[in-house]
């Protein structure tokens, strides 16, 4: 363990630099000139001269990479265009909106997901082993920006079931005390419950539209790993000791089909983290999609690539500790192995 | 053989193969489904130009006219037809998302055949490199990609064939390393054959069949992505019909009552999807 530990460090520090390099030689070095693109198509020589002196583009690039770098490692993602303040801080007062919408959809795309797959893998070619093939092909086929505003459509528009979709809150309404800044934890633990559904009503309809887009690979993985340990040999064996089929299914299946389920979280939180952008700006929520959306907007690369270092380095700490799960739950898998995000 | 009996074997010979087609169709169809949906769209790619009329064409007198026998799918704030936006949006969406499956899977298992293939110092840079390039979600690398490349259709292409093609590296790279200790590679080697010559004549065509299927797949997240992209205002822009476009465009009306701006395009980008995803389904394995 303590060796695999010593590698998964090394492998993990490599990965982060080379995020960092990636996002450099991407704003830096694709675009050609990188002042044009900060300064806008519009701007004259001087205001061109200004900005290659504000951003450093006139020192030579191996300079320019370190004083980024090293930036970066004092927790520094530069200095946004447009706001004037820092980009970092900008973004972690909005993570708590982000996660969440997405710590929920999560939760829910598990719930959902892990017992649909299971029941599929269970009567395997029968009328609800279909309907969940179908659900995945349907779910994975989703616009997501489609199905908001579908959802916005028919309970905000229509049955007027759940309050306008602007931000976290109603416009009356004042958030809790901050402690964990996931406010519906913080209503309860400040003994706010009428508060707290405020705030879960304000929540619904965008962890629904992302859980549906989540909800899609956790079905798929659970219900394929699920088949391959109930055709496995041990639980032949099993069966042909007269163990209950229900027993199989719940107590050996299910615990061998845990470990897909895990990995199934590490590209869900993939999902999650891209999906925000999309879900953030159809409900005016003010997290780091959201964030990355208005920066695309005002042409703010300093905050968009923010953004982007910020997701790269969550996705993969995220994965550094299901690589860990993972070994714990199996000592017998070796370190590596990623499926799609 | 007079011409009555070869008629008559004719006739047979081909109701065997309407038989052997029904068979088909009866044991898969989800990718039936699908297949129809993609002939029906690559149909409307084609042909669908022919018979609608300018894509851009505004009417602020008929502005956001609700759905009718004349107009289809109704109009939206500038009075353009959106029955006659969606059907040119067809052949621009289907390309895209087959373009970009192609150039992923093309260049992916170029790479990965040779990092397999020849394993050493190349196969480790290129495992760190994909290791790297996934470390990002495949939809914020090519947001950013574009937001610096600028906005055309080749650089959404481009960008996002570059955050799926990584995928198309691992799969084929495995397999060849599974290939190359096949008694073909030695027989190869020993009838002569350069390395590069096993790898990409030999090695190669034997390594792609999961590529394939993970391309239908891709084909409809790439349309996804792009149409996603779209509607945020990357990429594709407006006034051009491009499906996302026309959801980004009538979302405002739909919120406020004109549902067919946004619903009908949406519908079809969907749909699209589903047609790529039933086939992948279907080659993946289906019900294993």
């Amino acid at each position: 363990m303590t060796r695999f530990l010593a590698r998964r460090l090394v492998t993990t520090a490599l990965t982060l630099l080379g995020i960092v390099v990636v996002v450099f030689f991407v704003v830096r070095v694709l675009p050609g000139d990188a002042a044009v693109l900060r300064a806008g198509p519009y701007a004259d020589a001087e205001r061109l001269a200004q900005v290659r002196a504000d951003y450093g583009l006139d020192k030579p690039l191996y300079e320019q990479f370190l004083s980024y770098m090293g930036g970066i490692f004092h927790g520094d993602l530069g200095t946004s265009t447009v706001s004037g303040g820092s980009v970092a801080s900008e973004l972690f007062s909005r993570l708590p909106a982000s996660l969440e919408i997405g710590l929920y959809a999560v939760l829910l795309a598990c719930l959902i997901g892990i017992p649909m797959g299971v029941l599929a893998a269970a009567h395997r070619g029968g009328w609800l082993d279909r309907i969940v093939r179908l659900g995945v092909i349907a779910a994975s086929s989703m616009a997501m920006f489609w199905l908001g505003l579908l959802l916005i459509y028919f309970f905000f528009y229509r049955l007027g079931w759940f309050p306008a979709p602007i931000a976290r809150l109603p416009a009356d309404v004042g958030p809790p005390r901050h402690v964990t800044g996931l406010y519906t934890l913080d209503a309860l633990l400040t003994g706010q419950a009428g508060l707290a559904w405020t705030v879960a009503r304000s929540l619904m309809l965008p962890v629904l539209t992302l859980t549906v887009a989540l909800v899609a690979p956790v079905m798929k993985i659970v219900r394929q790993s699920m088949i391959e340990t109930l055709g496995s040999d041990y639980v032949r064996t099993a069966r042909a000791m007269g163990v209950p089929e229900r027993h199989i299914l719940m107590r050996d299946g299910l615990r061998n089909a845990l470990l897909p389920v895990v990995t199934a979280i590490g590209i869900v939180f993939g999902y999650m983290l891209g999906g925000n952008i999309i879900v953030e700006t159809l409900f005016a929520w003010p997290g780091i999609g959201r964030y990355a959306y208005q920066s695309i907007q005002n042409n703010d690369l300093e905050a968009l690539q923010g953004f982007v270092i910020l997701v790269g380095v969550m996705y993969v700490l995220l994965n550094v500790v299901i690589d860990i799960c993972y070994r714990l739950i199996d000592p017998r898998i070796s370190v590596g192995g990623k499926a799609r995000s | 053989m007079s011409a009555e009996a070869a008629a008559v074997t004719g006739t047979t010979a081909s109701r065997t193969n309407l038989r052997s087609l029904w068979g088909v169709v009866r044991e898969h169809p989800m990718a039936t489904v699908g297949v129809l949906l993609l002939v029906l769209f690559a149909l409307a790619a084609l042909l669908g130009p022919l018979f609608v009329g300018d894509p851009l064409k505004t009417n602020p007198a008929h502005a956001l006219e609700a759905p009718s026998g004349h107009r289809l799918f109704g109009t939206d704030r500038y009075g353009r037809d959106v029955f006659t936006r969606a059907v040119v949006a067809a052949r621009l969406d289907l390309v895209v998302g087959i373009v970009i499956a192609g150039l992923a899977t093309a260049v992916g298992s170029l790479i990965g055949v040779a990092a397999g293939y020849f394993g050493g110092a190349f196969d480790e840079i290129v495992m760190r490199v994909t290791d790297i390039v996934l470390a990002f979600p495949g939809f914020v690398l090519a947001l950013i990609l574009v937001a610096v490349l600028g906005d055309s259709v080749p650089n959404v292409v481009v960008a996002v064939a570059i955050a799926y093609t990584p995928y198309f590296i691992r799969l084929t790279r495995a397999r060849a390393l599974a290939e190359r200790e096949r008694e073909y590679v030695d027989a190869a080697a020993l009838a002569g054959n350069r390395r590069w010559q096993i790898a990409y004549r030999h090695v190669l065509p034997n390594s792609l069949s999961p590529a394939f299927t993970q391309a239908a797949l891709v084909a409809g997240w790439a349309v996804l992505d792009v149409a996603g992209l779209a509607f945020l205002g990357i990429g594709i822009q407006p006034p051009r019909a491009e499906w996302g476009v026309m959801v980004a465009e009538g979302a405002n009306d739909f919120l406020t009552g004109a549902w067919w701006t946004a619903l009908f395009p949406g519908a079809l980008i969907v749909l699209l999807a589903m047609g790529f995803q039933l086939i992948g389904d279907d080659l993946q394995g289906g019900e294993k």
